[in-house]
């Protein structure tokens, strides 16, 4: 008996000193929220892009967020993306490759013809195979086989991280002829 | 009763898709063999108007995001200043006491600790590295301008190449108007270099090679 006393007591403490202990709400301090992001709004469009430094195998995704018109509705809390994409998008997607190589030639696009491992240039690879268009699909994939120390790979675009693997796959072993072990995959649309 | 035959237009099709197969035109059969995995690098989004004709960064990234990174180191700190980061601070690290960085023509000096001794700065990466891994910080009379991860394969881990894309991938998350990495191979070494874009595009544009051993 006394012992339960002694927990009730214990609690009365405890409730009545958590007031005092505990952190200011935010409406208390007046600061702002800290959840801004309204996670239920559209998405934009994004093009996302596959490209490869041929030197170092390092695969980047290139992710290109296109702005909506005022008059533009969503459909499955996605903006449309457009069906046209200018060279200057597909050129900006080479960027982050750019940016962090030695040698500028290295940087390509991730869908690569037959015959790249002679000829690795970026002219042997097709910027518009290596995007994929965030109301289509969720990922972009890319599968490859290696010649000597490169990757040579193809690109295709998926609902899920397997499928856009299985569907690279697919298409690099038919364009190719050749088994394409190697594969990655990434959200196109980028984390809010 | 009559024995079941395929309609004729079916073994059309399969003596067509045999055809092909022959030609080399249809998907070939693989044999099944162990699949790998390609880490992809996520640099920060760009984004375009509606008429796609000017793009620009999507985030605003600072020097806290190359911090939050870099446990607190930041490019232009003194010699001194980058030690007090380190997990185990040298005794005695000053400008003038540093030695210079030969592949550089200008006076730039280093130094280094090794990797595993590296503590938050070794990122978290979980492929291996050889012993002799180090990390190097490089500085110009102004402060420091490159950290310089320098992965060295040996008989345990003969490719390092796991732990470097590792690394590198912390590093890509950076905009290039923040921290410019670049991943490159020396012989059979990973090296992965983070430089201040404010640096002078002559000191950017050096990259390490070791020195020949003579025979």
């Amino acid at each position: 008996m006394i012992r339960m006393r002694a927990i009730v007591a214990g609690l009365v403490v405890l409730l009545t000193a958590s007031g005092g202990l505990a952190a200011p709400t935010q409406m208390e301090d007046d600061s702002v929220p800290t959840v801004v992001t309204d996670t239920t709004r559209p998405r934009q469009c994004v093009i996302a892009y596959l490209v490869t430094d041929t030197v170092t195998n390092d695969t980047f995704v290139s992710r290109q967020q296109i702005e909506q018109t005022q008059d533009e509705t969503a459909a499955h809390g996605r903006y449309a993306c457009p069906t046209d994409i200018p060279a200057r998008v597909a050129k900006r997607a080479l960027e982050p490759c750019l940016a962090r190589t030695g040698d500028l030639k290295s940087c390509v696009y991730g869908d690569m013809a037959r015959g790249f491992e002679t000829q690795p240039d970026v002219r042997m690879t097709a910027e518009n195979t290596s995007r994929c268009a965030s109301d289509l699909a969720n990922f972009i994939g890319i599968a490859c086989w290696t010649s000597g120390e490169r990757n040579i790979c193809d690109v295709a675009c998926g609902k899920t991280d397997q499928e856009a693997r299985d569907l690279a796959r697919g298409r690099c072993e038919v364009k190719q002829q050749k088994h394409c072990p190697i594969t990655g995959a990434a959200e196109i649309l980028p984390p809010q | 009763m009559p024995a079941r035959t395929a309609p004729s237009w079916r073994r059309q099709l399969v003596s067509t898709l045999a055809f092909m197969a022959g030609l080399g035109v249809a998907a070939p059969v693989w044999a099944q063999d162990e699949p790998v995995d390609l880490p992809i690098l996520k640099p920060p989004p760009s984004v375009w108007d509606h008429q796609m004709l000017n793009g620009r960064p999507l985030l605003n990234q600072t020097v806290s995001n190359l911090t939050a990174i870099t446990t607190g180191i930041a490019f232009g700190m003194g010699p001194g200043e980058v030690n007090t980061h380190m997990p185990v601070p040298a005794q005695g690290i000053s400008w003038s006491a540093l030695p210079p960085a030969t592949e550089f023509q200008d006076d730039i000096r280093y130094f280094w600790i090794r990797f595993d001794e590296a503590g938050g700065l070794r990122l978290g990466a979980k492929g291996c590295v050889g012993t002799d891994s180090y990390i190097v910080f490089l500085f110009q009379s102004r402060g420091l301008f490159r950290i310089s991860y320098r992965l060295v394969p040996d008989v345990a881990c003969p490719r390092p190449a796991a732990a470097a894309l590792e690394i590198f991938g912390r590093f890509v998350s950076l905009a290039t108007e923040v921290a410019i990495a670049e991943h490159y191979r020396a012989g059979a070494m990973e090296i992965i270099d983070v430089t201040d874009p404010t640096a002078l595009s002559s000191l950017r544009a050096i990259r390490w090679q070791p020195k020949a051993v003579d025979q």
